[in-house]
């Protein structure tokens, strides 16, 4: 990690063991990071934050990850954000309809390698790499 | 027989007797005309000589008469044998000894006798048939599936009991003459459903549909198939309709790919954290001695789990085999109970809660399997100390009935909602509290304890309240 990488990234993790590490390595790569516990907590921390990224698990008490997709891309009509889905879900989760329907960038399967997390969160945040998000599919807004 | 057939002796008979009197008759005829020629002048005596020949014809015709009378009868018998309608049974015999006679009353006797054996053979079978029509209904009412029996139009004609539980009526004649579809549909509030069964009534001739009482699987979901015979005995076009309830296979099959999901995102939880966490150790080289040491202790910690985890679902699968057993032996329960609450004490410490522990003066002797009870109360311990906050309290009471004994455990936690009490004995079912989801725990502990306790032939009662805390009581019969 020698190049400082820079960006705000809410990482939603009911697992506060994987998120403290994901935060871990998040901050070693330069990038300020703000840990939910829930998606309750990620809801209302991205509704009233600007955040350059989006990380979030999908099976959490309350809000679930696919709750809070919803919540970003249809509730508060942010369709800018990239997101990254982690989920320890397997097959059953539909990532093509993900992608489809809320625009989300990349979906990794734990158990996944932090070395990787990394990389992707840079690749979405480098102002290079056009475009950051899927083209979302329709008009947002209440 | 032979001898009178060929001979003919009737026929000869009547010749002779008819020869005979008209000889007698013509040799009187004869001797009075004699006898008028040479009395002539006596006409009293040619009178009275009139009279004989009457005599002999009266004479003659009566002895006639009398044998020839069963020839009559003879005719009259045989003329009602060839009538459909008289039975046997109302012929008579002739009461002469001719042959003839004896001839017809032989073969009325035999088919008399014939009849009677028919009649005893129709009987017999009657009754045979009749008690295989009582077989094959009593089949009929005994299937475990729904069948009906409609006429070409949907109309119900017959179904058996397991239909008439299907659709909750009482008595199967009352769905009788009502159609298929009005006799299910009050009960099927989905409107594809009730397409699926009104498609099937007008269309081919052999269908299979599925049909979902609502939208829950909970609700029920029958598998109906439709065959249209081709059976005379049925009527023409009629249909014979299956009716399956699939629900619990159904609802089966969703539990154990719920199972398979829940299982893998259990096993990629822990997974996970030791990837993460080994692979920042492999490549964060400067991070300081004491991180270092937490992030090794979370890996081990994160292995354990896995371990523990995997133990369980060994556990719950052999539960779900019925291949785990007990192997009952004397318990000393004093030592068992103080040992399993000095193992959990630190954790109890470490949340400065309050642990409490209650027995009575003797402890009662109990048989039964100490590896598997220890699990279940260590399990019910264990869990009152992490469900209850720091600074709470947990008691351990153990009492017992001559019957039984009861460890009760006791916590000032969380507490329980009605509705996630009845779910808890359920494999990987957890609270929905988001209190108790922030917690580590993977919804198999419960459900190995109630096994445990079942096999001793108890149960596990559970009391709450939400806020105020729990009460699990282990109940195990005293043998």
């Amino acid at each position: 990690m020698t190049t400082r990488l820079n960006g705000r990234i809410l990482v939603a993790e009911d697992n506060k063991v994987l998120g403290d590490v994901l935060r871990f390595n998040l901050e070693r790569s330069g990038f300020q990071v703000t840990l939910a516990r829930s998606g309750d907590a990620a809801a209302k921390l991205v509704a009233n934050e600007t955040y350059d990224l989006l990380i979030t698990d999908v099976e959490m008490p309350g809000m679930s990850g696919v709750d809070l997709c919803r919540f970003v891309r249809v509730d508060i009509g942010n369709s800018d954000l990239p997101i990254a889905i982690c989920s320890a879900r397997g097959l059953e989760l539909d990532d093509q309809a993900l992608k489809a329907k809320y625009g989300v960038a990349e979906i990794i399967f734990k158990p996944f390698s932090v070395r990787d997390l990394v990389a992707l969160a840079s690749r979405l945040l480098s102002p290079a790499d056009a475009p950051k998000t899927q083209p979302f599919p329709f008009p947002i807004g209440k | 027989m032979s001898k009178a057939t060929t001979s003919n002796p009737l026929a000869r008979r009547l010749c002779n007797q008819y020869l005979l009197f008209s000889m007698v008759g013509l040799l009187t005829f004869f001797a009075i005309v004699v006898y008028i020629c040479v009395q002539l002048p006596r006409m009293d005596l040619v009178a009275a000589s009139m009279m004989i020949p009457c005599l002999v014809f009266f004479v003659g015709s009566v002895v006639f008469k009398r044998s020839v009378y069963w020839l009559s009868e003879l005719e009259a018998q045989l003329t009602r044998f060839a009538d459909p309608t008289v039975g046997v049974e109302e012929l008579k015999p002739i009461p002469s000894t001719s042959n003839l006679a004896n001839g017809w009353n032989q073969l009325l006797a035999k088919v008399q006798q014939q009849e009677v054996w028919n009649g005893v053979e129709r009987r017999l079978s009657e009754s045979f048939n009749a008690q295989q029509v009582r077989r094959w209904e009593a089949i009929f009412q005994q299937l475990s599936d729904g069948v009906v029996l409609c006429d070409e139009s949907g109309v119900i004609v017959e179904s058996n009991r397991a239909f008439s539980n299907l659709v909750g009526v009482t008595d199967s004649t009352h769905l009788v003459g009502q159609p298929l579809v009005d006799s299910i549909k009050p009960l099927i509030h989905d409107p594809e459903s009730i397409d699926v069964v009104e498609q099937m009534v007008v269309g081919p001739a052999n269908q299979v549909g599925e049909v979902r009482m609502s939208d829950r699987v909970e609700d029920g979901i029958w598998r109906i198939s439709m065959r249209r015979s081709n059976q005379e005995s049925l009527g023409h076009g009629a249909m014979v309709w299956t009716v399956r309830d699939i629900t619990q296979p159904r609802l089966a099959e969703r539990a154990r790919e719920q199972f398979v999901i829940t299982a893998t995102h259990e096993l990629r939880t822990p997974l996970a954290n030791i990837r993460a966490y080994a692979e920042t150790l492999s490549t964060a080289k400067d991070i300081d001695v004491e991180q270092q040491q937490d992030f090794f202790n979370v890996i081990n910690n994160e292995a354990t789990r896995l371990a523990r985890f995997v133990d369980e679902l060994l556990n719950v699968s052999q539960m779900e085999a019925g291949a785990i057993t007990v192997q009952k032996h004397e318990i000393y329960l004093e030592r068992l109970m103080s040992e399993l609450i000095e193992q959990q004490r630190p954790l109890s410490v470490e949340k400065s809660q309050q642990l409490e522990y209650l027995a009575p003066p003797k402890m009662p002797r109990i048989r039964g399997d100490k590896d598997k009870l220890a699990g279940a109360i260590s399990n019910l311990i264990g869990n009152a100390i992490k469900y209850t906050p720091d600074g709470g309290a947990v008691k351990i009471r153990v009492e017992n009935d001559p019957h039984h004994l009861y460890v009760h455990v006791e916590d000032t936690g969380y507490g329980i909602s009605k509705e996630d009490i009845v779910k808890l004995g359920s494999k990987f079912y957890r609270s929905s509290d988001e209190r108790v989801q922030n917690l580590a725990g993977n919804g198999l502990g419960l459900a190995f304890v109630q096994e445990v306790a079942r096999l001793h032939g108890g149960r596990l009662n559970i009391r709450s309240e939400i806020n105020v805390g729990s009460c699990f009581t282990l109940e195990i019969p005293i043998e």
